[in-house]
């Protein structure tokens, strides 16, 4: 039922998108590029070729002009016009009020320029007051909530910070940086981590292993010599150039042979976790660093929705009408601000009709038929939006079509469902709102712009320069060359494994021993009698710093006590605490969008992975005897 | 009159001293320590007739003591003569010759065990490793003798470390050799060994100089070593995570630029402008090279191009 409702919603929306625009806007003549706004206007930087989609020639004609309409400045020299229209004696706060409403008037809730430029600028100002202009101007950007939590005494700042954290997920240039980030952080927890896992594990099995050496090779090899032995084969993938990860390919040849049966599935399970955090985690690192500027088409649409489209962005867009809705949102959307409805109308009728209707570009069509006086169409549309996606947006703007058709009943409905389903959004835009009417222009959705930005992006180059950082060699090359390379590791490591005759310290003489030299009768020593444990006489000796030992060194306490699994985890954790405080102001720089909501966020993440680490530890003593 | 007489028994056997108490008629206290225990023996005209062990000075048996102790060449003696106040024994005790000739007789009879065995310089030494049901089939006495044999120590170097009575021992490695687990290489064996492993400093710089070897192998196996190719002059290399930091430092110049914009109403002159008015970090204004990005206000367009890489 709901599904042929849905269909049904569709179909007569595409139907009434095509019905809603103007007569004249249906002329198959595509609407010229109009009039390059003549201020404002920014000039790309030609540090990434365009890599959008082959245009057709039909598509690549030439628009024909269409008639001439008034030339508006573009929305960000609008909004900075009604900025600088008063003296700057006047009070912040008034300046910002009405560079609002000049922007609720062109249906803008995010100007993120303007906050930007509030935040930045310390002479207009105390930081509380440009913090809190700054969030009024653009609730969507993560470092103005920052601003204002920084500014803001003892625990007030909460909200604001949590809304800040929040927003970075929401923000596209935000949201893109936090993953670069964090992607890189993770990589170094699993690449770093699972090298120290493996280390110590090694350090561990180090004596076990050369006692079973000893047997094994031929004559009496010193202890000294044996332990140059292991020592060798546990950093011969180093030495022979593959860094840290031959590094941990090397302990884990060492540790798997002879280490406790129970702890040979997390020692595997580490090693994989290397190669995972070297190859799939870092490219998508180099994924995301190179994706900001990897699909013009997707930048393009982010400036249109700010204010700022440049003449050359515009072209682009223009070019990609007839296929590509969200190029049409952000055309739509521009020239409705820029005071050009029906070129706005004429854009809408460059969508195919058969498509499945957006409830964005909906909102945009409602949007134009409202700014066209056409109330009714409006009202029809924003109800066929809502049947495909119940956005608050959507409800605040069909409760005051309602409200301008003097429909209260309709209206109170229409804000009651808004409430319902945000709360604090429809308080928000209240507030944005002001004494005029806001109609709001729904922004595309984040996650669709970003991963149109993902798919775009190559970021093999990126990634193999950043797999430099972990120093690996001929195994940074390809997948499959680690996993060849990890696989003979494993190989190697269970053929050493084979005929291994477990042995054990004697806490009564101290010496290790196994079945071939002494045996032990049940678990005694045959010769003093003593119990026969696994601790070795420094151990005995230091039982102080062994218990601080297992502290410290994250991981040691888990393989020290049968929990591997614990200590794995305590010691990527503990990586991902120092890499997460590390990389705290990016892997690349923040483009004053995350701002201090991203430096938060990582500390956060760094506490947060320390207190892992923490009670990870502490689980795993918690039988220990004091 | 009769001197003390004191030494030890790797010196003056225990029969042999029988043999002087026995020519000379002693009468007194013959004192034997072995491993901390003292046995006393007390002597009246050339017999021996009562015998105490321990620290209690438990009486033991005469004829079973002496055969215990005539077995070891460790440990010391005493031979003190009688103090005329000490109260003279009534028992008829055992002549000291004819204990001496048991003795005799039970060296010769250790002896005899030992010579299967290679004699007191043979040099047992494992033959295989046991399985676990072998070892569960020893007796302690057979494994802990295991434990010590390392194919350099002889017999009587390995019945010493045991501790265990001669016999005992004998009999266990008896069993050890039923087992096949050891066998007896003569001193000659010994000294001529079948492989020709180096011992002492050149086994050590052997096993240091493998890690080494392994690495040479490598690279031998991985090709010969070209030359470093001359890097043309004009050769560029791209370098891609540089290109991406420089374009998002890009994006942060380009955000302040228009920033500026906003609060000043007008574009910034020079980029400078951005630091001076605390928009930026000083930093910002070049890329990871320390060279400057080119910015130019065209018009009412700004031009924002990183340098050329």
């Amino acid at each position: 039922m709901a599904n042929s409702l849905r269909r049904g919603a569709r179909v007569l929306g595409a139907a009434l998108l095509i019905l809603a625009v103007p007569g004249h806007a249906l002329d198959p003549e595509i609407p010229s590029a109009s009039p390059a706004p003549t201020d404002g206007a920014v000039a790309e930087a030609p540090l990434v070729e365009p890599t959008e989609a082959p245009v057709t020639p039909a598509e690549a004609r030439p628009a024909a002009p269409v008639e001439a309409e008034p030339a508006n400045p573009a929305p960000v020299d609008r909004l900075a016009a009604a900025f600088q229209a008063t003296a700057s004696q006047e009070p912040l706060e008034a300046r910002v009020a009405r560079v609002r409403r000049e922007a609720s008037r062109m249906g803008m809730v995010s100007a993120e320029p303007a906050a930007r430029g509030v935040l930045l600028a310390e002479r207009l100002g105390s930081d509380a007051a440009r913090a809190r202009a700054a969030v009024l101007l653009a609730p969507g950007l993560p470092s103005a909530w920052a601003a204002l939590a920084a500014a803001s005494p003892g625990f007030e700042s909460l909200p604001a910070l949590a809304r800040g954290v929040r927003e970075l997920d929401r923000n596209l240039d935000a949201s893109v940086w936090l993953r670069a980030t964090a992607t890189r952080v993770l990589a170094w927890a699993l690449v770093l981590g699972g090298a120290l896992f493996l280390v110590v594990a090694a350090a561990r099995s180090a004596p076990a292993a050369a006692h079973d050496l000893a047997h094994r090779l031929p004559g009496r090899l010193p202890p000294h010599a044996l332990a140059a032995i292991l020592v060798a084969v546990g950093m011969l993938p180093a030495v022979l150039g593959e860094g840290l990860v031959g590094l941990a390919a090397g302990a884990f040849v060492v540790a798997l042979p002879w280490a406790p049966l129970r702890d040979r599935a997390a020692l595997l399970f580490a090693l994989v976790a290397v190669a995972a955090g070297l190859h799939p985690v870092t490219d998508e690192t180099g994924r995301w660093i190179a994706a900001l500027h990897a699909d013009p088409v997707t930048v393009a649409i982010r400036n249109a929705e700010v204010g700022g489209l440049s003449p050359a962005q515009r072209e682009r867009l223009e070019r990609l009408a007839g296929r590509d809705p969200a190029a049409v949102h952000a055309l739509v959307v521009w020239s409705k601000r820029t005071g050009r409805v029906d070129e706005a109308a004429a854009w809408l009728a460059r969508l195919d009709p058969e498509a499945p209707p957006h409830p964005v570009l909906l909102n945009d069509a409602a949007n134009v038929r409202l700014a066209a006086g056409d109330d009714g169409a409006a009202l029809e549309l924003y109800r066929l939006a809502t049947e495909l996606e119940r956005r608050p947006e959507i409800y605040f703007n069909l409760a005051q079509v309602h409200g301008s058709r003097i429909e209260l009943l309709e209206q109170e409905d229409a804000l009651a469902t808004a409430q319902a389903l945000s709360a604090s959004t429809v308080r928000e835009l209240s507030e944005l709102r002001g004494e005029g009417r806001l109609a709001v222009d729904l922004t595309w959705p984040t996650a669709e712009l970003r991963a149109r930005l993902a798919s775009a992006a190559d970021g093999s180059a990126v990634a193999a320069e950043l797999r430099r950082s972990f120093g690996a060699g001929r195994l940074s090359g390809s997948p499959q060359a680690v996993g060849a390379a990890f696989l003979g590791v494993a190989l190697l490591g269970m053929a050493l494994g084979r005929g291994r005759v477990e042995s054990r310290v004697c806490a009564g003489c101290g010496v290790r021993r196994c079945e071939r030299c002494l045996p032990l009768e049940g678990k005694r020593c045959a010769l003093c009698g003593a119990p026969a444990d696994s601790a070795s006489p420094l151990q005995r000796a230091l039982p102080r710093a062994r218990r601080l030992a297992w502290r410290l060194v994250p991981g040691l306490a888990g393989l020290s006590t049968g929990r591997p699994w614990l200590g794995w985890l305590a010691a990527v954790s503990a990586v991902a605490a120092v890499a997460a405080l590390a990389l705290r102001d990016g892997v690349v720089t923040d483009p004053l969008a995350a701002g201090l909501a991203g430096r938060i966020a990582f500390v956060l993440a760094s506490a947060l992975a320390l207190l892992v680490c923490v009670l990870t530890t502490a689980w795993t003593l918690r039988e220990e005897q004091p | 009159m009769s001197l003390v007489l004191e030494g030890t028994l790797s010196d003056v056997g225990l029969a042999d001293l029988l043999r002087l108490v026995a020519r000379e008629s002693r009468s007194g206290c013959l004192r034997v320590t072995l491993d901390g225990s003292t046995y006393r023996f007390a002597l009246r005209a050339g017999r021996v007739v009562a015998a105490t062990c321990g620290d209690g000075a438990e009486p033991c048996p005469v004829e079973d003591s002496i055969l215990a102790l005539v077995r070891h060449r460790r440990g010391a003696f005493r031979l003190e003569p009688a103090r005329p106040e000490e109260p003279v024994s009534d028992e008829p005790g055992v002549h000291a010759e004819a204990l001496a000739e048991r003795g005799d007789m039970e060296l010769v009879r250790l002896a005899e065990r030992m010579v299967p065995l290679g004699g007191e310089e043979g040099h047992p030494r494992r033959d295989r490793f046991p399985s676990s049901k072998q070892m569960d089939a020893l007796d302690a006495h057979a494994r802990a003798l295991y434990a010590l044999v390392n194919g350099e120590r002889t017999l009587v170097e390995l019945i010493v470390r045991s501790r265990l009575d001669p016999l005992v021992a004998l009999d266990a490695l008896d069993q050890l050799m039923t087992e096949s687990l050891v066998k007896v290489a003569s001193a000659a064996e010994v000294r001529r060994p079948r492989m020709a492993v180096p011992s002492g400093p050149l086994r050590d710089w052997i096993a240091a100089a493998l890690p080494a070897s392994l690495l040479l192998a490598w690279l031998a196996l991985s090709g010969p070593v070209s030359a470093p190719q001359p890097v043309g002059p004009f050769e560029i290399r791209p370098d891609p995570l540089s290109a991406a930091r420089a374009a998002h430092e890009l994006e942060l110049l380009r955000a302040a630029v228009e920033a500026h914009r906003f609060a000043e109403g007008r574009w910034p002159e020079q980029l400078g402008a951005l630091v001076e008015r605390g928009y930026v970090p000083g930093t910002a204004l070049t890329d990871l090279r320390g060279r400057p990005y080119y910015y130019a206000v065209r018009d009412d367009e700004f031009v924002l191009l990183a340098p050329e890489r």
